[in-house]
């Protein structure tokens, strides 16, 4: 299977999945990328953006809030783009423009066989997570550790 | 008006009287969006995020208060 067939079947997968919201698309550059407008439970609307690096699908691609842009933390006191790579966030290095990286996957799990549609659910759930951040102050990890239990 | 110490204890006691096993994140096709379910009563049917895709975020059970 090569790049292109790759990503068709990364289209085919969203679609069947419901994620009618990403879609991949390709630049005029020639590279790929993932693309879409994500509302969470709540109805607020975040714009998600994953460039596909050269090595995907072997390496894993970067994911980031491309809007809001910078993302407000709890009380608007501090950008969670301020974090940088943040285990309590729940984040990586920034984007080019500063965007907040989730980070959804560690480097040495990732694999070949890991598809789009589970990236970006991961976002989704980051998201769902970020917005009880900002509600009541605890970090992502603390979250996602208590609901583990 | 809750204050924010207000709001945060009452979410913290939200999560200390969860249980395992009695509600799940899913992802609602037609809402397009993630949902909580009770294992008891899965109407949705979605990506299942407790299965071992939950890597960074290891099984859930919910993250609505």
């Amino acid at each position: 299977m090569n790049l292109l067939e790759r990503l068709t079947f990364e289209n085919q997968i969203l679609q069947r999945d419901g994620m009618t919201q990403f879609q991949v698309y390709s630049s005029q550059s020639g590279s790929y990328y993932i693309w879409g407008e994500h509302r969470t439970n709540a109805g607020n609307p975040y714009t998600l953006w994953a460039p596909l690096p050269a090595g995907f699908p072997q390496e894993r691609p970067p994911l980031y809030i491309y809007q809001p842009n910078p993302l407000w933390g709890f009380g608007y006191t501090r950008t969670i783009n301020s974090y940088g790579v943040s285990h309590g966030m729940h984040t990586l290095d920034n984007g080019p423009k500063g965007e907040v990286q989730v980070c959804h996957w560690r480097s040495e799990r990732w694999h070949a066989g890991i598809t789009l549609n589970r990236v970006m659910l991961k976002a989704m759930l980051w998201l769902e997570a970020y917005e009880q951040h900002l509600a009541t102050g605890t970090h992502i990890s603390e979250l996602v550790q208590t609901m583990t239990s | 008006m809750a204050t924010q110490k207000e709001m945060i204890r009452e979410a913290m006691q939200a999560i200390a009287q969860r249980k395992p096993g009695r509600s799940k994140l899913v992802y609602d096709k037609t809402q397009r969006t993630i949902v909580a379910i009770s294992v008891a009563d899965q109407v949705v049917r979605g990506l299942d995020i407790s299965a071992e895709d939950a890597d960074m975020f290891l099984p859930l059970a919910r993250l609505s208060a």
